[in-house]
């Protein structure tokens, strides 16, 4: 059981152009049975953020290869276990998603 | 065998050996005391300070591994807006404030090319990006140029022709420009007293360098231009041959804004991924034999002006890290690719394939980048002036009357079939992509024997194999051309 949490997602270095042009979103994550973690939140972002070009943003489980993930101002990486890129990992807050053109990047942090 | 996803039953043996898991408590690996904000190359986390250090590390070795650029020399940093120009930028920029001893020692401005005619944008969005780009520029300080790729049309035929380069000089040239430069610090010094030294020479005011072409009063291109340019990249049939056509106009331009202001370098922001999905890309091209100018770090190609390339050891996460920690100022602005499909030109699948690549063999990159490295690039004759390609300007080293090689072969089929005369032949003026009125004339390539040919093949006819294939997805266009307005 996961309580509401609180997020703040950013997206940039072209990210934004899937999002509308919106950089910055504060979002709350609503209640629900799993705890959430990067997985669920990608499921999320695409089901209540993305507007269009899906498969530019999520390729799988996880994010598309190029598009860097920064987990309060610090590389996602740095939290993955050797299984694997995509990843059930108990989100600590704010997701930042980060990138730049070519590689766009996508940042959340606790709100 | 090196496909992400492919299932050999035995997926075990295909992961590389297990790093030491992260843990909460994991440190810096360099200094063992702070706190990892990113994790480089396979699995090692630095800190904010040291990254940094790492970072800027990297750049000046390597400008001064390779010890091309003298002190005083001016120097044009080609700034897309994007975040390794940027990133590059902002690494002059702290270089040229350091102390004396560790201070860059060259004289940097800066030049942007608007491109936003070529991708297709909206008046509003350029004025709108324009407007943040100066933004920038005034935060950077340094001397700007502010083009509009435009301008490309004014450009002299001269700008296709290649100056003779000088001659490399003397291996001790180098230590005894630095020591010559070092001296003359010193008298300097010695007679103001405590005024800085003049290193830098020229005042660092940004200003904006007087319009090439016909420009509106307003400073804005004419719509005329806007709307030819437009029509050129409408005509070109795939994203691939887009790209290069963009590529080569606005290397010509900046060459040309180059020699203008008498720059003899110009630096540009490719990053180390970049250059590897580059080096993939144009060997997919026909590019092959110029791989080493293309990737490396100095190209000499042009004669008078040389393009070095000082973030290629840097890679875009690496980029994008140090410009998110660090708050380097960037400016986003669509491409011509932006979000094209996977499969929409060659540069777009090879970037996807490295970049997929790379998730599962961290050193996919690296890797290639090495392989560059390695490439040479020694003449195939010694020192032969050869001819060399009208709009790549690399030397032609194949032998087009063999036709049993591709480019020969390319050669006969375009000789055969003579292009019927349209009204652009007869009008004199070159078709499709040579937005250079009077080529032909200028080059003298074919006396007087252009009559009974049409110019589309006599500029075939001085291009390199690669050049060629990207010919062939340019329309020739109705008469009167794709937008070549008159002079």
């Amino acid at each position: 059981m996961a309580a509401p949490l609180s997020v703040e997602v950013e997206f940039g270095g072209g990210a934004e152009l899937l999002f509308d042009g919106v950089k910055k979103h504060q979002v709350t994550l609503p209640k629900q049975e799993e705890p959430w973690d990067i997985r669920n939140l990608l499921v999320w972002i695409k089901k209540n953020l993305l507007k269009e070009r899906p498969e530019l943003f999520i390729q799988g489980d996880s994010v598309r290869p190029g598009i860097l993930v920064l987990i309060n101002d610090a590389d996602w990486e740095l939290l993955v276990s050797t299984s694997g890129t995509s990843l059930p990992q108990p989100l600590p807050c704010l997701l930042q998603a980060v990138g730049c053109a070519g590689k766009p990047w996508f940042s959340a942090h606790q709100g | 065998m090196c496909q992400v996803g492919e299932d050999y039953g035995e997926p075990a043996t295909e992961e590389p050996p297990p790093a030491p898991r992260p843990g909460r408590e994991q440190k810096c690996v360099k200094c063992k005391e702070g706190r990892p904000v990113v994790v480089i190359r396979a699995g090692d986390a630095f800190c904010r300070d040291c990254f940094k250090a790492f970072y800027v590390h990297k750049f000046r070795a390597m400008l001064g591994k390779n010890r091309l650029i003298f002190p005083g020399e001016k120097v044009l940093l080609a700034w897309s807006g994007g975040p390794s120009s940027s990133s590059m930028v902002w690494q002059v920029l702290e270089g040229l404030s350091q102390d004396s001893a560790k201070r860059l020692r060259f004289v940097p401005g800066v030049i942007y090319i608007d491109e936003g005619a070529a991708c297709g944008q909206s008046a509003e969005d350029r004025a709108k990006t324009l407007a943040e780009v100066q933004l920038v520029l005034q935060t950077f300080g340094l001397p700007w140029h502010l083009v509009t790729l435009e301008e490309v049309f004014g450009l002299p035929p001269a700008v296709l022709c290649c100056s003779i380069p000088e001659p490399a000089g003397a291996e001790g040239a180098y230590k005894a420009a630095v020591d010559s430069f070092l001296r003359q610090q010193h008298v300097l010094r010695a007679q103001d007293g405590s005024s800085p030294p003049q290193a830098q020479g020229q005042p660092c005011q940004p200003h904006i360098q007087k319009p090439l072409g016909p420009l509106s009063p307003a400073g804005s291109p004419a719509a005329a231009q806007t709307e030819a340019l437009s029509r050129l990249f409408h005509s070109v049939k795939t994203l691939t041959a887009k790209e290069e056509l963009l590529q080569t106009l606005r290397t010509h331009l900046i060459l040309h804004v180059a020699r203008a202001h008498d720059y003899s370098k110009v630096m540009t922001g490719e990053s180390c991924t970049r250059l590897a999905v580059k080096l993939m890309t144009n060997l997919a091209l026909g590019r092959g034999a110029f791989l080493a100018w293309d990737t490396g770090f100095s190209d000499e190609r042009h004669g008078d002006v040389v393009v070095v390339r000082p973030m290629r050891d840097h890679t875009l996460k690496e980029v994008a890290f140090y410009n998110r920690l660090f708050a380097v100022p960037s400016v986003f602005t669509p491409a011509i690719d932006t979000k094209a499909p996977e499969k929409a030109s060659i540069h777009r699948l090879m970037e996807a394939f490295l970049l997929q690549l790379q998730t599962q063999f961290p050193s996919t990159v690296s890797t290639v980048y090495r392989t560059s490295e390695k490439l040479a690039k020694a003449p195939r004759d010694s020192r032969a002036a050869g001819p060399r390609c009208l709009l790549c300007k690399c030397m032609l080293d194949v032998d087009d009357a063999d036709s049993a090689t591709a480019f020969g072969a390319q050669t006969a089929s375009h000789l055969s079939p003579m292009q019927p005369p349209t009204a652009l032949a007869e009008a004199g003026t070159p078709p499709a992509p040579c937005c250079v009125p009077g080529l032909c004339r200028a080059q003298g390539c074919c006396g007087g024997t252009c009559g009974r040919e049409s110019p589309r093949v006599c500029v075939i006819e001085q291009l390199c194999y690669g050049c060629r294939v990207n010919m062939k997805d340019l329309s020739p266009g109705p008469a009167g051309g794709p937008g070549v307005p008159d002079p």
